[in-house]
């Protein structure tokens, strides 16, 4: 037969599948997309030349480190769940006569035109907004004129190179599956049923106690190094918990419902309760990942939001003043020679347009004190007399005029003055904190599109099922409406589930988000934790838009 | 005492493309007697499952009335619709249409439930119902766990639980093998002898000759009438083989 034969066969499956393939389409377009612009970034020299340019750099490795391993694990994810809807298909193929090698060739043809077209879409659409978010990063960073988007032929090679890479193992998979079913399994395959749960009590229990102790540890942990290094371990045994809770803790709580004869048999719970229980059991897994995906979002911008709008904070921990000049203490001289540094300054400054504000009090022993005694090194701070003060005015002036204030400063004693100014670790600051939020921003993002495509294919396939029971209820002498609503209802309880859990596991995390931001000296405990809130709460409105927009569409798909 | 009437039933369908309107039941009249065990027998696409859906108010005719019990499905509000239905038919079908996500026994209280009967008077009722239909071991396994011919029979008992006045069964034995068929008419039998009326429609002789009249449709239109009367079941059997063939060229079902 000719090839042109399962080409358009291909390109009929594809078309007709359009509401499976179109998500995975989107998914790995977007994949490919930020892949493609991070590497950009990565690549480019003339972030490479900016002041912190390596930093950001060398952060954006560590991303694209943690987004392949990412993508390795969602495409395949979408893609078992693509396969498995389609196995009937496959199977019709056998039975009507199609040998497995031609069913192979439909599927590899299939996935070259999917996953072709969503790379070339990756690309392009990362090569246009490549600019847009280039501009975004430089006005947070709030540095570096003279940078500019350019598309590197290595990143160019390097997505064609990873994504190709993952394309051709899912083949690889999905022709694997074909040849390993046969068509009798195929058309018996859809339809499994559930196998009876064990251990249900004890494992249940034991996810509450791994849940328990993760809050615990979250909670009590005090030091900045211990809560660093606890929360990986931390994060992990929430996992765990999570999946257990989802997987057997639901079931539980359901079946003793169940069994609970005057609760149970009741129009409003009859149903709902059946049909949760039936639901929650084939989506378990995929709404722990969701409740996963959700908090990991949620901590991570959190987190990036804290560090950026806590810099300032940050800053002041170890610049009480924005410039300060130490002279060695001699007695009446130190006063003399202070006086004329500070009308030195207060001149200077006029002339670039700078005002400057005194500090009055800093006492040598604040400075020692501990946060601030790095900046002053071995120097004994009672040997000194300090003249501390904030500037205000346009950012510009302000490097070459503390340049030349500190060239003109008068002298006293042997040693000189020491000084610290806040201007160069600003700069730095934003460049770390900024390229950080930045980074997380653009992580949440990736995680949410993923969260909201898990979302819609769980939706899509419960769609599916739900349509025949909605029939078959309305025979049994059920109305319209109230089918509608116990379905909607339970639709609700299932989306809203992860979305709770997510907002306890960020709850209870944010104690130890608040000393582990303490290492990165964030001591402001309520900049943590407003952004927290805030996230959460974007996240909820979020959250909620994306399961109705979703509902929405996939029925009115299926009705058509 | 006449329980059903359909009065001048007819339904057509437009078609999906330029709208040319075709009609799969035509001025349908016939009466069901309470007690009556009524088959309805035609080819594939005469008219059956348009004509029981009619009956079973889970569609509306286009013109004509049905009648159960003296009331009039057309005078009942839309909103009161699916209480009446479940109050006073029970239903079976070819594809026995169980839900997936309820044990058999919660399968079958389904209707009960929904008329909020007491937790004490489902178990009455599930009981001996059960057990006549040979369900007892199977009540705590879901649909998926047990054969076809024991998932109709739980469709059954679901659509026998609230004592309808009239059960309706379209091609039941359908999807089943011979002995489940024999099975599952002979129960059909018993309790049309302790007084169930029940229609039926089936395009096969043999399903037929469990009842004790059956119509004839073809085209949307009641051909005729045959009364079983006295006569044993293969006698009539035989009939209905020569009727339809005769009535039908051949489009009946022998099986
Ligand atoms: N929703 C519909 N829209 C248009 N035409 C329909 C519709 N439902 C049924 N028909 C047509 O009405 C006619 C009667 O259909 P019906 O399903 O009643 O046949 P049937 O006697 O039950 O056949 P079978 O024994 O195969 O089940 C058929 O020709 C069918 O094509
Ligand atoms: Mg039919």
């Amino acid at each position: 037969m000719a090839n042109g034969f399962y080409w358009k066969l291909a390109v009929h499956n594809v078309k007709n599948n359009r509401v499976m393939y179109g998500p995975y389409f989107f998914a790995s377009t977007v994949m490919s997309a930020v892949y493609f612009i991070i590497l950009n970034v990565v690549f480019n020299r003339s972030i490479a030349n900016m002041s912190y340019g390596a930093t950001i750099q060398a952060m954006f490795t560590l991303g694209i480190v943690v987004m392949t391993l990412f993508a390795i694990g969602y495409i395949f994810y979408i893609n078992g769940f693509l396969i498995r809807r389609r196995k009937k298909e496959f199977a019709l193929y056998g039975i009507l006569g199609l040998e497995k090698r031609h069913v192979l060739r439909i599927i590899i043809w299939e996935n070259v035109i999917v996953n072709g077209c969503s790379l070339i879409a990756g690309l392009l659409s990362g090569a246009v907004l490549g600019k847009l978010v280039m501009f975004c990063l430089l006005r947070v960073l709030s540095t570096a004129p003279g940078s500019y988007y350019q598309i590197s032929l290595p990143a160019l090679l390097l997505t064609c190179f990873t994504f190709g890479i993952i394309f051709i193992a899912t083949t690889c998979y999905n022709a694997l599956q074909v040849h390993l079913a046969r068509p009798v399994d195929l058309l018996h395959g859809a339809k499994k049923g559930e196998k009876k749960l064990r251990g249900v009590i004890p494992l249940s229990l034991l996810g509450l106690l791994i849940l328990a102790f993760a809050y615990i540890l979250a909670i009590v942990v005090e030091s900045p190094g211990i809560a660093i290094s606890l929360f990986w371990p931390d994060v992990i045994l929430v996992i765990i918990a999570t999946w257990l809770l989802f997987v057997v803790g639901c079931y539980f709580v359901l079946s003793r419902l169940q069994k609970n004869k005057k609760f149970y048999y009741r129009p409003e719970n009859f149903i709902t309760v059946s049909g949760l229980l039936h639901r929650l059991r084939r989506n378990a897994s995929g709404l722990a990942n969701i409740c996963i995906l959700s908090t990991m979002v949620i901590v991570t911008v959190s987190c990036c939001t804290a560090l950026f709008f806590g810099q300032e904070s940050i800053l002041r921990q170890w610049h009480p003043a924005d410039v300060i000049i130490g002279f060695v203490d001699q007695g009446e001289t130190a006063a003399q020679v202070m006086q004329q540094a500070w009308q030195l300054s207060e001149e200077t400054a006029a002339q670039s347009g700078l005002q400057l504000t005194l500090v009055e009090q800093l006492t040598p022993s604040e400075l020692t004190s501990t946060h601030y005694s790095g900046i002053f090194g071995e120097h004994q701070s009672s040997d000194y007399s300090y003249l501390a003060f904030n500037v205000q005015g346009n950012s510009e002036e302000i490097t070459p005029w503390l340049a030349n204030l500190l060239s003109q400063l008068p002298k006293t004693g042997s040693s000189g003055y020491i000084y610290s100014e806040i201007f160069s670790e600003r700069a730095e600051s934003y460049a770390l904190y900024g390229g950080l939020l930045f980074l997380g921003v653009f992580f949440a993002l990736l995680f949410l599109t993923n969260t909201v495509l898990i979302i819609y294919f769980r939706q899509v396939s419960e769609s599916y099922d739900d349509r025949r029971r909605f029939v078959i209820m309305q025979q049994v002498g059920m109305d319209d409406q109230a089918v509608k609503q116990t379905i909607q209802r339970q639709i609700r309880t299932v989306f809203l589930l992860p979305l709770l859990g997510a907002l306890l596991h960020a709850a209870a995390a944010s104690p130890m988000l608040i000393t582990m931001l303490e290492a990165f000296q964030l001591y402001n405990s309520w900049v943590t934790l407003a952004c927290v809130a805030g996230t959460g709460l974007a996240f909820i409105v979020f959250y909620l838009l994306v399961c109705k927009l979703t509902a929405r569409t996939c029925y009115s798909m299926l009705k058509c | 005492m006449v329980l059903l009437q359909a009065v001048d039933l007819v339904k057509t369908y437009s078609g999906r493309l330029g709208g040319r309107r075709y009609s799969a039941l035509d001025k349908v009249n016939f009466q069901v007697e309470q007690g009556e065990f009524t088959a309805v027998m035609g080819a594939s696409g005469s008219g059956k499952t348009t004509l029981l859906n009619l009956l079973a108010s889970l569609d509306k005719p286009s013109q004509g009335d049905v009648i159960l019990n003296g009331q009039s499905f057309r005078s009942i509000d839309e909103r009161r619709l699916a209480a009446f239905r479940r109050q006073n038919l029970g239903f079976v079908f070819q594809d026995y249409n169980l839900l997936d996500t309820f044990t058999v026994r919660d399968n079958i209280l389904l209707p009960l439930v929904l008329n909020r009967a007491a937790v004490e008077d489902m178990e009455k009722r599930l009981i001996p119902l059960a057990s006549r239909l040979g369900l007892e071991s199977l009540l705590d396994k879901f649909p998926y766990e047990i054969s076809g011919g024991e998932q109709q029979r739980t469709a059954v008992a679901r659509a026998m639980i609230t004592n309808p006045k009239l059960l309706l069964a379209d091609e039941p034995t359908g999807a089943l093998d011979s002995r489940s068929s024999a099975n599952l008419l002979d129960i059909f039998s018993e309790f049309n002898a302790q007084g169930q009326t029940i229609v039926m429609v089936t395009h096969s002789a043999f399903a037929a000759s469990f009842s004790s009249r059956v119509l004839f449709i073809q085209d949307g239109r009641l051909l005729t009438e045959i009364y079983r009367g006295d006569e044993p079941r293969r006698a009539f059997f035989d009939r209905l083989v020569n009727a339809s063939s005769s009535l039908m060229d051949g489009g009946a079902n022998v099986g």
